[in-house]
């Protein structure tokens, strides 16, 4: 169904004939997402009617408006990591916002930055640094946007010290499914991005809620995000050469990678080390992706896998802690407290991570986010994610266990990696008792027994999840999920339902991943 | 090699955008956080590595059939290799490998870009990419007191280049070159009328035949002169001859260098030595082809398997090119070693460095695209409070001289080997 002339010389019109194209190739480009392979068995979505390149909230606001009077779908992305950033349905059309890429603020009195959609968080992070402030990178990667609007649930590796994104966002400027402009928090009573909850309309819980929308709620055009302290150097020096980078930290900034001897002692330690507020990242980074993350390939990394798994995964469940002070009697007292509560726990430091080369790179690839693709597509071709709640950290841990438990005969019947079972990554939230878990697990759709396990796992996963009460997993996109999770959930369901079409009544915002009016 | 030899790498790619950037871990801020001219320019996904990539895919699973857009989108590319540099940083795969095979295929299939079919008509007749006549290929050289290689035999072949041979305001930094080898008492020869084009460029342009032809014709030339080291003062040639060359099996047999190599070594050994003081700020651009093209080839013969637990592995192991062992400090040692010079790098620099824009016949078909690249590198220049540009490159120093002319700026843009005989 390709767009009316009409229609589509009224986008031209919009944003220009450089920025819209109903090219094939550009189309086949945007339609293909590595996960849809695990799901279909083809890479190649459903393609797209045109794509168009909008450069403002203004074109966005019209471009929004003439779907609406020509009854076309439309989905935004970002920098568009995932098969949730295509469409899931006939005759739609693609906003790319890469040209909406500035950085608009950085309050550093108040503690926010305000961006555009396709400012990456690497760019905002060393933008922020240079004033002594840092923020929460998705644990997806620094390659990611930095609009707080964007992931799944918006967890990352500092998210202790960080939060995360649901609490992160402040003001937003939201370009409706119908073409209006909403402003949220205090920035819908002209008092500026500091608060998402006013003066002002606070609708976080529907415009983010649990997840964020996926696209299915209208274009996010600028947001701001709650901005943290940063207790490292303005810029860091870097030596050497891609892969390996060399950074220069301070001595007031450290890690240390633990080992627990159980699941009680690791929460125990969790729970304690929230509570201390010492660290700056609390991040249940699994044995199998430091392998990954501290090598410059793949058959490396195997091979320290296999090297250090007598010392995490044989003997428990493991943590990286990274520290960081202003002064280096508040480094001291810090890493004071960390010996104890580890001593407490029965936990081990792993040598590795000891030494300060490979700590330095470990620090600066996980408080950076810079490694995610390749702990995860390195060696394999495709990764899944289950569980994710949002809820206390003992749950969250609880969600990790189960996670491993239920993976062990995939494993051993060698139709996914062999990550050594725990390959759960997470982390404790603002220092407190809150925590996020999600069980990864690797493989490789094109071997149909791989795919088909990984089916499985997910299945298994989702069947734990009802029948153990563990939450409504992040995975949950789409009518059919939210149909089976609702009606345990406080029907849930029937009100994103509801919002959908209230906020929709053309149903223009293209929601397949999100929830669509209809039952 | 053919494009469906890469199917496995096309189905790998997962779309992370790192192909668009600089790599994270080197990101300073919000400017000059991006690697790959052609989506910054042209920002739909298609521009980018990732997109070439899903476009090549589409192509070999019948999708998509060429337009003139696809074809234009394939070549709006420097081939830079920046975008390798940055998906190599997390994987272990090959996407520059795959735009040079979408454009041999395009070759193959008819699919020409007129701008190319006239350079590429010109090597064939004329043995350059300047569409310049060959009886005036050694012209640069006239007046210099050095070996004819085709009638005397020299320790040290001196290649210049299609662009130096024939772009005639750049003679002076040949010239120059081989003043400062003759001055350090290198027996050092040239062939004039009679050198040949290195086959690079028209490599990657996907003229994969020429690349072979003149990989042989340059062998069996340097046999019969007999010397030992090949040295050129362009980045392009040295990549083809030393990389190029050794990937479709034709490794010389000689040394070969870049100018800044041979300098360096040079200045280390007491031959050359920078005393005048040079009392300017100036920043050093890398060369694409010199720096994280520049290292050597690693053959591998082998295929991807599955291990244990389906994991892909390369059987034999793999050794990849990361950009790592770039030519980045040669160089940077020959600029540090002249008085007064001031050295300040941009942010983007050595395996992450910006293109200038001209490469993978970019500066032929779309020159506006060329200039425009240029003026991204001179506005990164700047930054750095800089008053000149050095490179090592003549296409670079083209196209960023160029761009400054266009611009009215102020910027100076200067070989490395200019400033150096300035030193000495």
């Amino acid at each position: 169904m390709a767009l009316s002339r009409d229609a589509y010389k009224a986008l031209e019109d919009i944003v220009g004939t450089d920025n819209i194209t109903e090219e094939p190739a550009v189309l086949d480009a945007y339609a293909l997402h590595w996960g849809l392979k695990a799901f279909t068995g083809n890479p190649f979505g459903l393609r797209h009617e045109a794509v168009l390149l909008p450069a403002s909230t203004e074109d966005v606001q019209a471009i929004v408006k003439t779907c609406n009077q020509h009854r076309i779908k439309f989905k935004a992305l970002s920098t568009g990591w995932g098969s949730m950033n295509g469409a899931g349905s006939e005759g739609v059309i693609q906003l790319d916002l890469r040209r909406m890429n500035r950085i608009l603020e950085i309050n550093e009195k108040a503690m926010y930055a305000v961006v555009e959609p396709y400012v990456i968080c690497a760019q905002l992070q060393a933008e922020l640094m240079k004033k002594g402030l840092t923020f929460n990178i998705i644990s997806a990667g620094s390659n990611t946007s930095a609009l707080p609007l964007t992931a799944l649930m918006g967890s990352g590796p500092t998210s202790v010290s960080t939060s995360y994104n649901n609490r992160n966002i402040l003001g937003v400027e939201w370009v409706l499914p119908t073409g209006e402009i909403l402003r949220t928090g205090s920035l819908g009573s002209g008092a500026g991005w500091f608060c998402g909850d006013g003066p002002g309309p606070s609708i976080r819980g529907v415009m983010r809620g649990y997840k964020a929308p996926l696209g299915g709620l209208g274009v996010f055009t600028k947001a701001a995000t709650k901005v943290y302290h940063w207790p490292g150097p303005e810029v860091l020096g870097i030596e050497g050469a891609s892969p390996s980078y060399t950074p220069k930290l301070p001595e007031t900034v450290t890690a240390h990678y633990i080992t627990f001897p159980s699941w009680e002692k690791f929460t125990e330690a969790g729970y304690k080390i929230g509570a201390s507020e010492i660290a700056m990242a609390c991040d249940k980074l699994p044995p199998w992706m430091l392998a990954l993350n501290l090598t410059e390939n793949g058959r490396e990394g195997i091979r320290l896998f296999s090297e250090i798994r007598s010392q995490t995964i044989d003997k428990g469940i493991s943590i990286l802690i990274i520290l960081g002070a202003d002064s280096q009697p508040e480094f001291e007292y810090r890493e004071k407290v960390l010996r104890r509560i580890t001593s407490e726990t029965g936990g081990e430091f792993l040598p590795l991570v000891e030494d300060p080369t490979m700590r330095n790179r470990l620090i600066w690839h996980r408080i950076r986010a810079t490694t995610g693709a390749r702990e995860t597509f390195r060696l394999m071709l495709s990764q899944g994610a289950s569980f994710g709640a949002c809820d206390s950290w003992e749950f969250a841990v609880s969600e990790a266990e189960e996670g491993a438990r239920l993976k062990k005969k995939y494993i051993e019947e060698g139709t996914i990696i062999d990550d050594g079972t725990d390959n759960a990554w997470g982390t404790v939230y603002e220092y407190g008792h809150m925590g996020h878990m999600d069980e990864l697990y690797l493989s490789d759709p094109s071997v149909p027994a791989s795919g088909q396990a990984a089916f499985a796992l997910l299945e298994d996963t989702m069947r734990a999840c009802m029948e153990k009460s563990l939450g409504c997993p992040q995975i949950v996109m789409g009518n059919r999920g939210h149909d089976v999770f609702g009606p345990s959930m406080n029907n849930y369901h029937l009100w994103a339902r509801k919002l959908k079409k209230a906020f929709d009544p053309n149903g223009v915002s293209e929601s397949t991943n999100y929830i669509t009016a209809e039952e | 090699m053919t494009l469906e030899d890469c199917r496995d790498d096309l189905e790998w790619c997962s779309r992370c955008s790192m192909c668009k950037f600089i790599p994270m871990e080197v990101i300073s801020g919000y400017d000059f956080a991006t690697v790959c001219p052609s989506i910054a320019r042209y920002n739909f996904h298609s521009y980018s590595a990732g997109g070439k990539l899903n476009m090549a895919l589409a192509m070999l699973d019948g999708r998509i059939d060429y337009t003139d857009k696809l074809v234009e989108m394939i070549y709006q590319c420097q081939i830079c290799g920046g975008c390798d540099v940055a998906c190599k940083y997390n994987r272990d795969m090959e996407p520059l490998e795959i735009l040079y095979q979408f454009r041999i295929k395009c070759v193959g299939d008819g699919q020409l870009l007129p701008a190319h079919m006239v350079v590429i008509d010109g090597l064939r007749k004329e043995d350059n990419m300047m569409c310049g006549s060959k009886s005036e290929r050694g012209d640069w050289a006239k007046g210099l007191d050095v070996k004819d290689l085709t009638t005397e035999k020299a320790e040290v072949y001196f290649h210049a280049g299609c662009r130096y041979c024939f772009d005639k305001e750049l003679w002076p930094a040949a010239r120059s070159a081989v003043s400062l080898l003759l001055k350090a008492g290198v027996d050092v020869g040239i062939m004039g009328k009679d050198e040949n084009c290195c086959g690079g460029r028209s490599y990657e342009i996907g003229y994969q035949g020429e690349l072979t032809k003149y990989a042989e014709h340059n062998m069996e030339m340097l046999k019969v002169a007999g010397a030992k080291v090949l040295v050129t003062p362009c980045a392009d040639c040295y990549h083809a001859f030393k990389v190029l060359y050794h990937k479709i099996g034709k490794k010389l047999d000689v040394e070969v260098l870049h100018i800044t190599e041979f300098l360096e070594r040079l200045i280390k050994e007491g031959k050359l030595k920078p005393t005048q003081k040079v009392p300017m700020a100036i920043t050093y651009h890398d060369p694409c082809h010199l720096g994280r093209m520049g290292e050597p080839w690693i053959p591998w013969d082998g295929a991807r398997t599955r291990g244990s637990g389906q994991i892909i592995l390369h059987e034999p192991p793999k050794e990849f090119r990361r950009g790592t062992h770039g030519i980045y400090e040669p160089p940077r040692n020959i600029l540090k070693s002249i008085p007064g010079l001031r050295l300040v790098e941009m942010v983007r620099n050595r395996e992450r460095a910006w293109c200038c824009g001209a490469g993978g016949g970019v500066i032929d078909a779309f020159p506006d695209f060329a200039q425009w690249t240029a003026l991204e590198r001179v506005r990164e220049a700047k930054s750095t409070e800089a008053e000149a540009i050095v490179t090592a490159c003549p296409w670079c120093k083209r196209n960023l001289s160029d761009a400054v002319e266009e611009s009215g700026d102020k910027l100076r843009i200067y070989d490395i080997v200019e400033i150096l005989e300035q030193a000495i």
